[in-house]
């Protein structure tokens, strides 16, 4: 069984100078594991504060959606209204000018 | 297990021959806490231990956390989005109302100026008018964004 992992230039050369260091840290099972666990609590954290924001920011479109909904069906009712009145009126005063359309 | 680690560039490799019983040690602890064994083989070569100690408790709290916010984001999604779909007809059929009712005033206007009568106040129909048809569909309004999210998908 064999792995290749690929570093930088810069980096092969840190390895190069410190792999006694790093042979102890392969053989220290309990300081991976350690350092996994409070790596994963950071990217846990993290997500779980990106998801608070997502939907946060859901939640107010989708509040603003519901809002100019409501506003939109007020506005239709109040439109609709006019328009009608507005024909009769129109309407009645094309006749007093004589006929017209 | 032979790890090999290389660069680009670079004649010279670092060669580490792990015993098969401690690779599969850290193959274990690393997909216990959702790595790629890769990944900790790179810690190990590059970043180096961390001190703190960690309460599993709080691991498990925050993915339960997590699972409970993804739940939330997927059912207000469902909800969104048909939402959003009728708002956009909604704000399409009133700016259709308000066309006909600009005409309808400007006849009006017209018609009572003939008749010499007093104009009358379409103050809340402008307002309307002007909102359905340039605010509501601006940029940051239902169209203009359905626009620039049609832009992106094509």
């Amino acid at each position: 069984m064999a792995l290749r992992i690929e570093v930088s230039p810069e980096e092969l050369e840190e390895i190069r100078k410190r792999k006694g260091e790093i042979e102890t840290r392969f053989r220290d099972i309990e300081g991976l594991e350690r350092t996994l666990k409070a790596l994963r609590l950071r990217l846990l954290r993290e997500r779980k504060e990106k998801l608070e924001r997502k939907l946060r920011e859901m939640e107010d479109h989708y509040r603003e959606l519901v809002e100019f909904e409501e506003r939109a069906k007020r506005d239709r009712e109040f439109m609709l209204n006019l328009r009608r009145e507005l024909s009769l009126e129109n309407r009645e005063l094309r006749k007093r000018l004589g006929g017209g359309r | 297990m032979k790890i090999t680690v290389w660069a680009r560039g670079k004649w010279r490799k670092v060669t580490f021959n792990v015993p098969d019983e401690l690779w599969e040690r850290i193959e274990e602890v690393s997909r216990k806490w959702g790595f790629r064994p890769e990944e900790a083989v790179r810690i190990i070569l590059l970043d180096g231990y961390l001190s703190e100690e960690v309460d599993e408790k709080e691991i498990g709290g925050l993915e339960r956390e997590i699972e409970n916010l993804e739940e939330r984001l997927y059912e207000l999604e469902g909800k969104w989005s048909p939402l959003k779909f009728r708002s956009y007809y909604s704000a399409l059929d009133n700016q259709n109302l308000a066309i006909t009712l600009s005409g309808l005033i400007a006849e009006n206007r017209r018609l009572r100026k003939m008749l010499n009568l007093p104009e009358r106040d379409f103050s809340r129909a402008e307002e309307l008018i002007h909102y359905y048809m340039s605010s509501a569909f601006g940029d940051k309004g239902l169209k203009g964004q359905a626009d620039r999210e049609e832009a992106e998908g094509g």
